[in-house]
């Protein structure tokens, strides 16, 4: 059985929006056969999420967290997975890190004929609602940016290749863009830079011919 | 190097100058701050010049240049 493992922070205004939008993500592992592993909150941290990866040997992992060219981080921003120090880790797998930057030098530190990486090798923009802060599931707005990521995952979980699961978000991306562009509310133009930053800053790297199945 | 500081200028001030035009309601998470940044925290960020200035900067130009070469 192949295995999963998701990383969900949630100590902060931002990871929490990511942790709960990727809630959906580990009912579809399970619903598809996956073992799934999900490390939460303060479970979100270096020590667990080692012993996880190096016990379970997870086929995919997704990030939830802050991150820099260089680094990928959980529960209150500790470092996780660090270039030239613990990237091994990562190696031999499908990683989808949604933070800013790891893409750049710890993706491409990481990547091979083996291993997969799917990021962003710029910052990482999230738009939101400030009318929906207290409700996050009717932030409209936080959704344009997070369904893309969602349907990534969903489409590598389904048995998608990694390429045709990044050339999805993209194109839904595209979509939301062109949603925004002709929404009447005042507020769409405003999250059309932030959302175009997103489309132009996702990268895969590595095996992009890798599947789940 | 005067002509790359005006053209510099001028961007920031067409950046300000969106930023005060957005909605109260639009908030934007951007790089490992942890919260969400409002109007007037977009303002302060790109007038004192921080690194997350820099990068809104950055965002916008970027957008603007697709949008200008029908790419958006």
């Amino acid at each position: 059985m192949k295995k999963t493992l998701f990383v969900r922070p949630c100590h902060d205004d931002v990871v929490s929006y990511l942790y709960y939008y990727s809630k959906e993500l580990l009912k579809e592992s399970d619903n598809k056969g996956f073992k799934t592993i999900n490390k939460e909150k303060g479970d979100a941290n270096k020590a667990v999420v080692t012993s996880v990866i190096e016990k379970n040997n997870p086929d995919f992992i997704m990030f939830n967290g802050h991150g820099s060219p260089t680094m990928i981080c959980g529960h209150k921003d500790e470092v996780l997975i660090e270039k030239g120090k613990n990237h091994s880790l990562i190696k031999g797998r499908i990683t989808y890190s949604l933070s800013c930057s790891s893409a750049s030098k710890l993706g491409n530190t990481v990547a091979d004929s083996k291993t997969t990486f799917i990021g962003y090798v710029n910052e990482f923009a999230l738009g939101m609602d400030s009318d929906s802060q207290a409700v996050v599931y009717k932030d409209n707005r936080a959704k344009l940016f997070l369904e893309p990521s969602n349907l990534l995952v969903k489409s590598l979980l389904k048995g998608n290749t990694a390429k045709d699961a990044v050339t999805k978000a993209k194109n839904l991306m595209k979509v939301n863009i062109s949603k925004l562009r002709t929404d009447p509310f005042p507020d769409a133009k405003d999250y059309l830079p932030y959302l175009y930053n997103n489309y132009l800053f996702l990268e895969l790297i590595g095996n992009n011919s890798v599947t789940l199945r | 190097m005067i002509e790359k500081k005006n053209k510099d200028e001028l961007v920031e001030k067409i950046v300000l100058e969106r930023i005060r035009n957005m909605a109260p309601n639009v908030k934007i998470a951007l790089g490992s701050k942890g919260e969400f940044l409002s109007k007037n925290d977009l303002l302060n960020e790109v007038t004192n010049n921080t690194p997350t200035g820099k990068k809104i900067i950055e965002i916008q130009l970027r957008y603007m240049r697709a949008l200008k070469e029908g790419i958006v």
